[in-house]
């Protein structure tokens, strides 16, 4: 086991039940309302968890070179294919988003990943350590922006419907807000490697993710009237 | 209703203010689906009362998550 295991087992087990919260209601919604980017949005944090798992197994088995580098590079490009399928929802809400678009993306990123990770073991460890290291806070960079673009997009609805600011309407975007702030520890990370910096980036990453699960808790615990319903 | 008034098909459908071909095609479905009962009167079922909650907390989830604006889904 590398530096921090146990941290990150507890910041697995957090993410897990916020994540969890997160497609659990998406896909509720999706049943209800049929709206195809609520499929991009699961998506999104389907593979959101799917990479932070490849951190964790990095810091349980990570003990050989291939483990350590090739567990985080499939976790940077899950983590950007997860903030791409985000912003896609926020891209496409008011546009139509196919089914059949959906599932190209989804085929392209099974693929680009497959070929990915094939040219990683292929080429010399050297090598692919180093094009690992090299390329890891450029995936955080286009993190980074992707988030902004969510954050935007979120902040942008309220505020064209004039609706009042609320401290509940603050939560997603704060959430967003805190996802995208990460991503710069996780830049920061990308050029250092420390140990420290990594358990802060996800820290970080579980606060952002905090705000978010709290906003749907409060939606679920909140039970309408029949008045304000009809 | 407001005013407390008794709501008909008519009022109804003036209410949501759709055609009445596409508003019969929602009426029938709502029926089938056990949402409504009319009998004596137009009244939603307990299942239509727990229809539209769902509906109301998809609706918060959608704005609160930046989606729709508030005026889009009233």
């Amino acid at each position: 086991m590398l530096a921090y295991a146990d941290l990150f087992i507890v910041f697995q087990v957090m993410t897990a039940f916020s994540v969890g919260a997160i497609l659990w209601f998406s896909l509720r919604a999706y049943r209800m309302t049929q709206l195809s980017f609520l499929i991009a949005f699961f998506l999104g944090f389907l593979l959101l968890e799917s990479s932070f798992t490849f951190v964790l197994i990095n810091r349980l088995v990570g003990n050989t070179g291939t483990l350590y580098h090739g567990t985080f590079w499939v976790h940077e490009m899950l983590q950007t294919a997860a903030f791409a399928f985000m912003a896609s929802a926020y891209y496409f809400r008011n546009k139509e988003l196919t089914h059949t678009r959906i599932t190209t993306y989804v085929i392209a990123a099974i693929i680009i990943i497959a070929v990915s990770v094939i040219a990683f073991l292929s080429i010399s460890p050297k090598l692919a350590f180093d094009l690992r290291t090299i390329s890891s806070p450029y995936f955080y960079l286009a993190n980074l922006a992707l988030l902004s673009y969510a954050v935007y997009r979120v902040n942008a609805a309220p505020l064209s419907s004039q609706k009042l600011i609320k401290s509940k309407s603050l939560l997603v975007p704060a959430g967003f807000m805190i996802l995208a702030l990460s991503q710069i520890l996780w830049i920061y990370w990308g050029f250092t490697d420390l140990n420290d910096i990594l358990v802060l980036a996800n820290a970080l990453y579980v606060a952002g993710l905090a705000p978010l699960t709290a906003a749907l808790l409060l939606i679920l615990r909140r039970r309408p009237t029949f008045a304000e319903v009809r | 209703m407001q005013n407390g008034e008794k709501p008909t098909i008519t009022r109804i459908q003036i209410t949501v203010n759709v055609p009445f071909v596409r508003f019969k095609e929602y009426w029938d479905d709502m029926k089938a689906r056990g949402l409504i009962t009319v009998e004596s009167e137009v009244r939603l079922t307990k299942q239509g009362e727990r229809y539209l909650e769902e509906y109301q907390k998809v609706k918060e989830f959608l704005e609160e998550f930046g989606f729709i604006k508030t005026e889009d889904m009233d």
